[in-house]
């Protein structure tokens, strides 16, 4: 895990090394707002998995050219059984996200695109279902039925990201950003932890993730 | 202009040539990144340790042949048979019932005690690779006392763990 925390901080360093290079800020501050759409949660279920996915859209402003406050809201889905025991898990739930952008290349502006890296706060309140095959009293062999209801989770987490824009055509951009995150609070319940977390992807106490975002302008 | 375009295919993926290769190393990646192994029990059955001690508050092992047997009201079994010089055992509790009756006869002494382990059961779900489990909390314990002379709760929580949960303590 530290590796991995390692070469994340190593890959923001060398992009803000990069960016050092500069030239004029701009002096307005306010540059227009920008609404995304994370193409990413849409194809991951069609061509990857539909185990669990999420769909999400974000809301960003743009101030400076150099600081961008972005609220992102999505849904998050699971309904699955799994192979080895025939456990299914099931959930759906709303999740949200606020957070900032930078933008490291500000100081060398480009009318293409520019390299970024930003922080989140997630947050979902969920519950979910699970049922499996029932367990076995080890003495008696009296079968004990495995069904969990309305199980509820309210979990919150951190991101740390870095990723690229770059506008395509007129006021629409494109965008992905790779993105560490990291569970705040273990989210354990009487009856055990969540198997899917909407918005943050597996139970663990960190893991990885990535958004492809179409985004307009204006 | 030149530079631009060449900015606009790496950050972008505006040529054709690199959208399939740099897609599918991003949807590579995420399947790698959602891909982390699980350590799982192999024995996923959940037991409670109980160890022996003596008043003094030294373990001790009980010098004559034990045999343990948990009473239910949907049958009795055996789970310490005809074992010397016990030092303690390990035991799984019921997956319905709120109270376990472990009735301990020492056979050179000719004697019995009985031990009551009042629990919770917590249906406890692990993973979807590493399946399911019953867990426990224990509420309350307490013995007759021919041998015994009292039972502490040492850890309530019976989980995968391994730990000592009940401590049988012996008189002199």
């Amino acid at each position: 895990m530290r590796r991995r925390t390692f070469r994340l901080f190593l890959g923001i360093s060398l992009l803000v090394s990069l960016s050092a290079r500069g030239q004029e800020v701009s002096e307005k501050l306010f540059h227009g707002v920008s609404v995304g759409m994370d193409v990413f949660g849409w194809i991951y279920p069609v061509f990857v998995s539909d185990v669990f996915y999420n769909n999400e859209v974000s809301v960003a402003l743009n101030l400076r050219n150099q600081f961008f406050p972005v609220v992102e809201a999505g849904y998050g889905h699971c309904n699955t059984t799994g192979e080895l025991y025939g456990i299914r898990y099931a959930t759906a739930a709303p999740y949200y996200r606020v957070g900032m952008d930078y933008n490291l290349q500000y100081k060398r502006h480009s009318p293409v695109g520019f390299i970024l890296c930003g922080g989140r706060l997630g947050y979902s309140s969920f519950e979910y279902d699970v049922d499996a095959p029932s367990l076995t009293d080890a003495v008696t062999g009296v079968e004990y039925p495995f069904h969990l209801r309305d199980i509820s989770c309210r979990a919150l987490w951190g991101e740390a990201l870095v990723g690229v824009r770059t506008k395509i055509w007129q006021g629409f951009s494109l965008g992905w950003s790779i993105r560490y995150r990291r569970l705040f609070n273990d989210c354990t319940s009487p009856n055990g932890n969540p198997w899917f977390i909407p918005g943050y992807g597996l139970h663990g106490m960190d893991t990885f993730g990535a958004t492809y975002q179409l985004i307009w302008n204006f | 202009m030149r530079g631009e375009k060449r900015w606009r295919t790496v950050l972008l993926f505006g040529k054709r040539k690199v959208v399939l290769p740099i897609s599918l190393l991003i949807i590579c990646g995420a399947v790698i990144c959602s891909c982390g192994g699980e350590d799982c029990v192999i024995n996923n059955t959940v037991t409670a340790t109980m160890t022996f001690y003596l008043s003094d508050g030294n373990a001790c092992q009980v010098n004559d042949t034990l045999t343990v047997t948990v009473v239910r009201a949907d049958g009795d079994s055996v789970v310490l048979n005809r074992k010397k010089g016990a030092t303690g055992l390990t035991f799984p509790l019921g997956y319905t019932n709120a109270c376990d009756t472990f009735i301990f006869r020492f056979a050179r002494m000719g004697v019995a005690d009985s031990v009551f382990i009042r629990h919770d059961n917590h249906p406890w779900f692990i993973s979807l690779d590493c399946g399911t489990a019953m867990f426990h909390t224990i509420t309350g314990a307490d013995c007759t006392h021919h041998l015994m002379q009292s039972v502490q709760i040492k850890d309530a929580e019976i989980n995968y763990d391994a730990k000592e949960n009940v401590q049988i303590v012996f008189g002199d």
